[in-house]
Formats: C-alpha cells, structure tokens, sequence
C-alpha cells in the first residue's frame, strides 16, 4: 500500500479527504514525508507527484492500557495532528511510552488521561477520540476491556474529548440513546487496513466549509457544527463484524440481544463466553428507547460498497473471503464508475433511470434498497461481517440451524 | 409457610448441589410434602439437569405446602462447601421472609452455624423433563468416563459418544491429532450395554466434562443412554432420589 495507489482508490470513491494513518510510525512517516505537501500553512496536504482532489491530515491511533477497577482496560483512540512537524513532535514524547514502530497501532503504557495530557501539551491543536468506540476489543465501550463511561476512562480530562468514531457495527440512531453522548460529534470513518473501495470511505464526514483547512475542521468538530459537518455516511449497523453477538470459531451467530442474554452470553456449543454485540452494549449503556432523536444531532445516509453489492447481486458465494477482489467484480465495478462517476455519486445522487441505463435490475434494486434503508442483512458476529440477503432469506434460517438446543429434540 | 429438611451428612448435601451446579447457577427448588426436585436447563439450553431428594433421604422433613424456592446455586454452594462429614445440615426456607438458611451442626462438639441468603426472584418459566426414547443404554465405571473425557480434552472441544453392542467408544480430532478410548464390554469399565446396533452423537467437551467431574463424587457407575445425533442422558444412582442430566448434540450442518 502507498500514498499513490490510496489517492487512486479514493478518487474512485468520491473521497476528497483522507487521514494519512499511522503518522507516528517511522517507515510510513518517511513516505508522507517524501511524498506529502502542505497547502499553504493550512495543515491540509497533497501529493507532490500529481495533481489530485485527494488531501490528507496527519492523523494516528493509538491504543492505552490502564487498570481500571483492577481489570485491564484496552482502549482505542484517533489523534488528528495540525502538521508535519507536530507529528514528529508528538513521536519523539509518546515514543517513551511504547514501541512506535511496532506493528498496526502502537501500545502505549499510559492513561488515557495521561496521552490527553502529553499530545495537548505537544500541541493544544491536536484532536483526540476514541476510535470504533463499542467493539469487544480494544474500544472504549467494548464489552471485553472498556468501560461505562467517558469519565472512567479520561477521568477529569473528559471534556477535551469532543467526538466520538462511532464505529462500523453502531450509527448515530444508536449512539443517540445514551444521552452523555449528545455533547460529542459522531464521527464515521473507516479504519480502513487496505486501500481498496470496499475497505477505504465504507464511512465517512461530510463537511461543507468557506475553506478546507485543519483548523477549520478541527473547529467544526469540536463545536459540533451542524452547518459544516452535513452529514455522516455510514454502513448499516448490521453490516459490521460486531453488530450482535457470537462465537466465530463454533459459527455460533448472529445472535440477537434477547437471545444471547438469555443463553447467559455461552456459546451454545462449546460453552466458552460469546463475544457481546455491539448492540447488546448500546441497550446495557442506553438511557432512552431506540429511535429517540436528540436536539442538535447530525443526519446521516447509509451506504455498502459498491462491489458488494455487485458480487451480492451476481449471486457470487456469499462465503468466499475473495469474492471483492475477484476479477470479475473489479471489471463491472470499474466499468460503472467509468460511466457514472465516483461510487459515491452512485450510491446516493445518480438517479434510478440512470442507473437502470448503466447496470442489471438486481443492482439497482440493491442500491435503491440502500438509500431507502431496505437492505436486509444478517448481522455480523465476532468479527464475521454482515452479510446481505438478496433471494437467499433461507440462510438466515441455515445460521440459527448452526446452534442446537435441548428444544430441538423435544 | 415453610420448609425444613435436616440431613446428616452436608458434605454428602453439598456434592448433590454441586452436581447441580454443574448445568445452572439459578434455579428453582420445587418442594412438596414427599420430595424437594429441581429440573433446570443452563443458559445456552445445552443441558439439562433433573434432580430429585425423596423425603426418605432426611432425618427430618417438613413441608408446610407446596413451594417454589428460587436460589443462586453458586452463592448456596459457597455456604455448603464449610459443611463437614461429621455435621448435619437443616435447611430452612420462610416464604414470607424469602430467606434460605442452611444450619451445619455439629453434635459432638455442640457447635452450630447458620448462613442465610435471599431466595431470588422466581423463574417465570418452568422447564420439564421431555420424553425421549434412546436406542442404546450402556453402564460404566464413572472414573472411567472421566479419564476418557479428560483424554478427549487433549486434542479438541468436542467428543464423540459411540455405544456399539460390545463397547462404549469417546473419540476426538483436532487440528494437533485424533484419539480414541476403547472401553469394551468385556473390561472392568463397562457394566453392561444395551444395544442393537451402533449409534454416536457429538458433544461439547466443556458441558460433558462439568457434569461428570461434579457427578464424579456421588456415584461409581454412570448411565449413558444414547441414539444417532440426539441428546445423550446421563444417569447417576444416589439413595432416596435420582440425579440425571440431558446434552444436546453437535449436529455438523455443513
């Protein structure tokens, strides 16, 4: 993966700007550092080698361990950096805490709290929050090592956190029932670990601002500024690899929050704790019905990448981990974007004549099924993504078969 | 209304709830005036156990009329593992109060404890035992199985259960190997087996393995009642009572 095959995919995508990703870690630091420059002291950067819409900011995530309530907590957050020259700054004071140069995101030693305090010291302009906030691992809420509350884990430094990534398997109607939320900015985003259009803008923000400059963004999220950031563009919940609950290894799953309490969160075959859903922790943290809207929240639309939709509607094996790198999806996806535009102009401007005009009826049924949130999907389950349902309802039936109870026999 | 039942062994009480514990951490009591019973499935509706204590089992017992007691089984078992061979145990129950105590006393020395806890909310749904039928019936050594299962252990999470009409067969494959335990009807570990022909079912391990090692203390010999992917039964003899347990099968879909 390099900078320039990213801006490629993210053109593709209708992207127009992207976090540059572990801007702490030595060996991917030299590229941006070889390849990226800045617009005018506007903390916004682009690609030396070619004119491109793409732009990027610095931005890392970094996860912190601390004990809380004698139990380790495992947390994740996303820093934005103003600059370069801060991201070497706030290398060279976290480097005493862990091993940036490790694989994936660097483990630091310290209270998030603690990491609050070093990176606003560094800079007062950096932005913190915490990443995928409800997975199992690794988030602030996540079942298996997170905590209840904001407070639990930033402790009095709390309110210099602003926003809150809302993660792939949760959207905004679901974060907006837990009302010490309403203060913060959803934010949508990827954590995308390839560059290709299914992984890279599956979410996204979409801002409206006089002039795209770090600061400006900074400031809209911090101010949760409904006239500049317009919207989010999210996944349905369902789709996410953490929506309800399961075990992976017994493919045991999707099991629906009543169902997996009342199995006491076993696995119905091995016995072993189910990983908890995302939507298990939302109704344990939520103090409001589903459905409540609060005063001042961002809308949002739902989308799935293209080339799922594709290989879901070419009935390609739902199963096969290669169906969106295959060849076959690639050519029809390049050759729809080659007469309609970016994907996401696709999913959410083209009209439906047009779209009729360029691709099968089946896709278009799936791509209008999407904008009016009729997509079903059976949802995903410790770590195995939603898959969608088109014509193949039975297999629904075939995933609650996997788990035999005493009651089956009876 | 209340309840009362003095048995003159607690360690011999306390083996009885642990095999129990085995399948729930709550459950509800049913008492009447000829026995206390308890018919319960674990959260995952995997097992099921099926217990039942015949007033002929105490040396004392009195049931005022019919009651529910619902119990944290985890939490009454904290108090009955203090129990020692030499002291009786009195279980108490006072429905208004919904307070369980467990009394150990111990006559030769004089010395009496009491521990009590808050019966639970009671179970809004009651699980029955369903009539199955089985094709195969084998009885054998308790220690036996459990060395078998415990073997099985090694290598994955699920064992299979195969009574043919001359031997009881646990066999498992995992990814680092396969085994296989033999006890034929011939050997010391089999009883006797009652079959036609040969029937198996695979079983999770982790359920199997909890409700041997807590039935391990109670009984040396063990009834498996089995049929081709259909729940295995599990039958262990105790005086004055009966204590069996039902594991569903893991039925391979693919």
């Amino acid at each position: 993966m390099n900078l320039e095959e990213i801006v490629r995919y993210a053109t593709i995508k209708g992207l127009g700007l992207l976090g540059t990703g572990d801007a702490l870690h030595p060996i991917w630091f030299k590229e941006l550092d070889e390849s990226l420059e800045e617009i005018d002291g506007t903390g916004i950067y682009k690609l030396k080698s070619f004119e491109n819409p793409v732009h990027f900011i610095f931005q890392t995530e970094v996860a912190t361990v601390h004990y809380y309530k004698e139990k380790a907590r495992r947390i994740h957050h996303v820093i934005l950096i103003p600059s370069k020259d801060v991201s070497v700054q706030l290398a060279d004071r976290l480097s005493t805490y862990g091993d940036l140069a490790s694989d994936g995101r660097p483990v630091l030693t310290m209270t998030p709290a603690e990491l609050i305090d070093v990176v606003l010291e560094t800079e007062k302009e950096c932005l913190i929050f915490p990443a995928h906030a409800w997975t199992p691992w690794w988030s602030l809420f996540g079942s298996f090592s997170g905590v209840n509350s904001l407070e639990e884990a930033y402790e009095d430094r709390a309110k210099d956190i602003h926003a809150l990534e809302t993660g792939l398997s949760s959207d905004p109607p679901m974060n907006w029932r837990v009302s010490s939320l309403d203060r913060l900015t959803l934010i949508s985003a990827s954590d995308a670990h390839s560059p290709y259009p299914f992984r890279l803008g599956r979410e996204a923000v979409v801002f409206e601002l006089d002039r795209l400059t770090y600061e400006e963004i900074i400031d809209a999220i911090r101010k949760k500024d409904g006239k500049r950031i317009i919207m989010t563009v999210e996944v349905p919940p369902a789709y996410g690899k953490y929506h309800w609950s399961g075990h992976r290894n017994c493919n045991v799953g999707p099991i629906s929050p009543d169902d997996a309490r009342s199995m006491g969160y076993k696995c119905a075959l091995c016995g072993k704790k189910l990983t908890k859903g995302v939507d298990d922790r939302v109704n344990e943290l939520a103090d409001r019905p589903p459905g409540y809207v609060p005063e001042g929240s961002i809308g949002f639309r739902y989308t799935i990448p293209l080339q799922e939709l594709i290989a879901v509607s070419e009935n390609v094996d739902l199963e096969s981990e290669h169906r969106l790198t295959s060849g076959r999806i690639w050519k029809e996806y390049t050759r729809i974007i080659s007469t309609l535009g970016d994907e996401f102009k696709i999913m959410f401007d083209v009209s439906e004549e047009e779209l009729k005009s360029t691709m099968t009826p089946q896709l278009v049924n799936l791509i209008m099924a999407v904008r009016q949130n009729k997509i079903k999907i059976i949802p995903g389950f410790d770590g195995v993504y939603g898959k969608i349902i088109f014509g193949a309802e039975e297999k629904v039936e075939e995933q609650k078969r996997a788990s035999k109870r005493l009651e089956d026999f009876f | 209304m209340s309840f009362r039942m003095r048995l003159s062994n607690a360690e011999y009480f306390a083996d009885l709830i642990k095999a129990i514990s085995a399948v729930v951490e709550e459950g509800t009591f049913v008492v009447d005036k000829d026995s206390i019973k308890m018919v319960s499935m674990d959260p995952a509706h995997i097992s099921l156990v099926d217990f039942e204590l015949d007033k002929s089992a105490a040396e004392e017992y009195i049931c005022s009329e019919p009651m529910n007691i619902t119990i944290s089984i985890t939490e009454l078992l904290k108090f009955l593992k203090r129990g020692k061979k030499n002291e009786s145990i009195t279980i108490l129950y006072e429905s208004d109060k919904k307070k369980l105590t467990v009394l150990l006393s111990d006559v030769t020395s004089s010395k009496e404890r009491s521990f009590t806890t808050n019966a639970l909310e009671p179970i809004v749904s009651r699980t029955t035992v369903p009539n199955l039928t089985f094709e195969a019936v084998a009885r054998v050594n308790m220690d036996a199985l459990a060395d078998a299962i415990e073997d099985s252990s090694l290598v994955s999470d699920y064992v299979r259960f195969t009574i043919s009409p001359d031997a009881v067969t646990l066999s498992a494959k995992g990814e680092v190997g396969a085994i296989q335990i033999k006890l034929s009807k011939v050997g010391a570990a089999v009883y006797e087996i009652r079959a036609d022909k040969e029937v198996w079912a695979n079983f999770s391990i982790n359920y199997v393995e909890k409700i041997i090692k807590a039935a391990k203390t109670l009984s040396e010999e063990l009834t498996i009642e089995l049929s081709t992917n259909k729940p295995i039964r599990f039958s262990v003899p105790i005086p004055s009572g009966k204590l069996g347990y039902l594991v569903a099968p893991r039925i391979e879909t693919a």
